[in-house]
């Protein structure tokens, strides 16, 4: 009986041995090993979490924008190193009426989808059509609401689109009317929301409103950037090619791109170690300093165009009392914060706006102040801390996180004497205590969509879906929504410098630091650039053998 | 024997079933919704999505409807993936069952003729020095086993790669992480059932009549002396699929168990149902297989209807 089990056990060895080669056969092309992707001038990069769709206008992440712009580019596109500049993309040139609110692009006529076809206007047309048509339920619809009578259609009291903004005039012209002045428009153009999608795979797989995604398959996906999609195994990897049929194909120097979806940083690590990524996607904080000693030649930290902050309930006493969240805010020392905590060479924040606009000053009467904090709290009725409620400060699980919790409340603790109860919850719970302003002072942390400050200011308008401080002012409201239909530059950014300035003298946030991207990057990488919003155009990426 | 399997598997559906309703609702019991996101959207479009997959009608509803296309072998939607729950289910449980199998042989490769060998030595060196390293290996958890072997052999050596899934050689080291761990457990089970059967009188007497000393060990001893680790099979295999997240995370292993993990913590309602319906599967399939098992080895147990 044993024995026969026992043959039976080598039996299922064998067949487990047969079906191990048969996977590996199954897999095609081996993944080449750092030194050998150089050669063959693939780049491997670690990528974060498994894209969720490669749809741009279904898409709503980071991760899936990384893989999107290597296959799918819009009018105007990401510059290899200026942030405050656009980079034609489809569209070889453009101009604007005087107070910016009508914008003619000319589109060059040898860009290609990836199947030969020509990208015309009307791809555009069709393509903003399908975003704001109701029943896609586009999550980032609201990034083309500037667009004259986007929201009204979206929203379904326009139904004939041709009321919409939007106009082919010819082939290679597109005509964009918006709700109004809207000087910085190609910052915003930039966003993948903004993509042209190919109408006949659209159609051929569902049509306009599938919510499948199943155009997004390889084999079925047709993009016009610079790369094309060739394999994606789900949670393994995701690899694009050179796409042939690309306008710019000359300057393209990669011959392909292999994106890793690594949910554990230590993998990451141990990947780059072993000489299986040339980039990775984060470093984790506690291995910084090890770094900054060992690898400082592959170690970058990059300004990211991102704020770490907490929120203030400001529905809830005492903290419904300016004078109370302007104590805390002031007793924070951000400077040891970020040297003693995060050490990734973050910048201490004493204002919203992260200072990566020419032109855009932040306007903030936040410092390091504990003496002023404690006169402020004694105002309120809380002399040394006396009488203070115990308030909970409330994080989603995660060890950074609870690191900077901990070093808040001791300052907090050690400057005006209160005592916080420290609230860790898991990410959607966490979610959903935030829009329910059932917190007291929460952390958070903002990532701009475009390359403006209104990007962040927009959200603390009164009842604002991103909001979640209870917080209104109508000054403030007033003042955005002036800077959203200003007719030049530097009005728009006065206005914003006045909101700031009101959004930092009634503190229902305490931004605490500006986010820096760390990750690690292997010295044969070329043209990788610092960008405020981490969105590189590959094709101007290399790879060169030293 | 028959009898008893037919009425066997028809539990297990009942069984399947209180598992389904009981995890559709508690799913839905948590904070959030599959369309939760730190940077909302506009709340008509949310209410669009909602009804798009019907999140929007009274749970009762849901219910029926989840029902009635599961009985048609229709797992749904899943919410946050291009792919079907029935798809993700049916190329990540192949790679989960691959793991656990490599993982088993690997266990019993090792656990087996240590666990003989110390028992047959007892109290000699042959029995405290593996015993004791098998005790250590019961305490290191795979997430720290995991990256110490990776560490080794994956960043140091260089033998491996230190993750992916991707050729034979890339199955060796989370196998090996798994196994390990399960081979501690097997060689002090397996120990153990064997002592108590060399103590028992009629290995004494067959020792008496001269019986060589191998045939003792293999023929007498082993069938009885296997027998805890065969009842230990079944919640092992369990055991070593569903509890492979932690591996599957660590060697970036495109398996059930992170699907099974990151669909709850998404609130990806039908991910969560297949993954567990396959898992529910899979454990009770694994002990009606044991009990099958122990009665074919053990003489002094018979099915109820025979």
């Amino acid at each position: 009986m044993v024995t026969d089990w026992l043959s039976n056990s080598r039996k299922l060895g064998k067949y487990l041995l047969v079906l191990a080669l048969a996977s590996w056969v199954g897999c095609g092309d081996r993944i080449p090993n750092a030194d050998q992707a150089v050669e063959q001038g693939i780049l491997l990069k670690g990528n974060g979490a498994e894209p969720r769709t490669l749809d741009p206008q279904k898409a709503t992440g980071v991760t899936e924008n990384k893989v999107i712009s290597a296959l799918i580019e819009g009018l105007v596109t990401y510059h290899p190193t200026d942030d405050n500049e656009a980079e034609p993309g489809v569209a070889e040139s453009w101009e604007a009426n005087e107070d910016s609110s009508v914008w003619t692009f000319h589109l060059r006529d040898n860009a290609r989808w990836s199947n030969g076809d020509p990208v015309t206007a009307h791809d555009f047309v069709y393509s903003y059509q399908r975003m704001l048509t109701p029943e896609l339920a586009a999550e980032y619809v609201n990034m083309l609401f500037i667009i004259e009578n986007a929201e009204a259609f979206n929203r379904g009291t326009v139904s004939d689109f041709s009321e919409v903004g939007v106009e082919a005039l010819d082939d290679h012209t597109l005509r964009i009317q918006l709700v109004g002045p809207t000087p910085y428009f190609l910052g915003i153009l930039q966003h993948y929301a903004w993509s042209p999608v190919h109408q006949p795979t659209i159609e051929a797989h569902g049509g306009m409103t599938d919510q499948s995604g199943t155009w997004t398959l390889p084999g079925n996906f047709v993009g016009n950037g610079p790369f094309i999609l060739s394999e994606w195994r789900p949670n393994q990897l995701l690899r694009v090619e050179r796409n042939p049929y690309y306008w710019d194909a000359e300057r393209v120097a990669l011959n392909g791109i292999i994106f890793f979806p690594i949910s554990d940083d230590n993998t990451e690590r141990r990947m780059f170690d072993s000489g299986q990524l040339h980039v990775t996607n984060t470093v984790r904080s506690n291995d910084i300093p090890n770094l900054r000693r060992t690898q400082p030649e592959r170690l970058r930290m990059d300004p990211y165009l991102a704020t770490y902050y907490y929120r203030f309930n400001t529905t809830r006493p005492p903290l419904d009392d300016v004078r109370v969240r302007r104590a805390l805010a002031l007793a924070v020392n951000r400077q040891r914060l970020v040297e003693r905590v995060t050490m990734g060479d973050q910048s201490p924040a004493y204002a919203y706006v992260p200072p990566a606009f020419d032109g855009y000053e932040n306007q903030t009467s936040l410092r390091h102040d504990p003496e002023r904090a404690r006169e402020l709290l004694a105002e309120a009725g809380f002399p040394g801390g006396e009488g203070f409620p115990r308030l909970n400060l409330l994080f989603n699980t995660l060890e950074d996180h609870r690191k900077v919790a901990e070093a808040i409340v001791s300052m907090w603790n050690e400057e005006l004497g209160i005592g916080m109860q420290l609230e860790n919850k898991e990410w959607m719970v966490y979610l959903a205590d935030q829009s329910q302003l059932n917190f007291d002072v929460a952390r958070a942390g903002w990532v701009g969509d475009y390359l403006d400050p209104m990007t962040f200011l927009d959200m603390f308008v009164t009842d604002g879906g991103n909001n979640n401080t209870g917080w209104s002012n109508a000054e403030y409201d007033e003042l955005i929504q002036r800077a959203q239909r200003s007719r030049t530059q530097e009005e728009h950014y006065q206005l914003l410098m006045d909101a700031e300035r009101i959004l930092m003298d009634e503190v229902p946030i305490a931004p605490l630091y500006w986010y820096t991207r760390i990750y690690l990057i292997d010295p044969r990488v070329k043209g990788w650039e610092p960008k405020a919003l981490d969105n590189r155009p590959y094709k101007y990426v290399s790879l060169e053998a030293e | 024997m028959f009898k008893f399997i037919l009425y066997r598997l028809l539990q297990t559906l009942l069984v399947l079933w209180v598992i389904v309703t009981v995890t559709f609702f508690l799913v839905r019991l948590a904070p959030g919704d599959p369309f939760s996101a730190e940077r909302s959207m506009p709340s008509h479009v949310k209410e669009r999505l909602m009804q798009h997959y019907g999140l929007d009608q009274p749970a009762w509803v849901q219910y029926g409807n989840y029902v009635s296309s599961l009985l048609q072998g229709d797992l749904g939607p899943s919410y946050t993936q291009s792919r079907n729950v029935n798809q993700i289910l049916a190329q990540t449980f192949p790679v989960s069952l691959e793991l656990g199998a490599w993982a088993l042989l690997i266990a019993l490769c090792i656990g087996l003729p240590v666990g003989v060998v110390a028992a047959v030595y007892r109290n000699t060196r042959l029995d405290y020095v593996p015993m004791s390293m098998a005790m250590v290996g019961i305490c290191l958890p795979t997430f720290v086993l995991g990256p110490l072997l990776a560490l080794f052999f994956g960043v140091w050596l260089n033998w491996f790669n230190v993750s992916g899934w991707f050729g034979p050689h890339d199955r060796v080291l989370p196998a090996l992480t798994i196994g390990l761990v399960y081979a501690a457990v097997i060689a002090r089970i397996t120990r153990g059932g064997m002592l108590e059967i060399l103590t028992r009188d009629f290995i004494r007497t067959a020792r008496a009549k001269g019986v060589p000393f191998h045939t003792i060990i293999f023929k007498h001893t082993l069938r009885g002396g296997l027998l805890p680790v065969v009842s230990y099979m079944g919640p092992a295999l369990a055991g070593v699929i569903s509890g492979s997240f932690v591996v599957e995370t660590i060697f970036q292993i495109p398996g059930l168990g992170r699907e099974f993990v990151s669909s709850a913590f998404n609130r990806d309602y039908t991910l969560v149902l297949g993954t567990v319906i396959v898992y529910a599967a899979l454990i009770t399939l694994a002990n009606l297989l044991v009990d099958i098992v122990q009665v074919l080895l053990n003489p002094r147990i018979r099915f109820e209807d025979s």
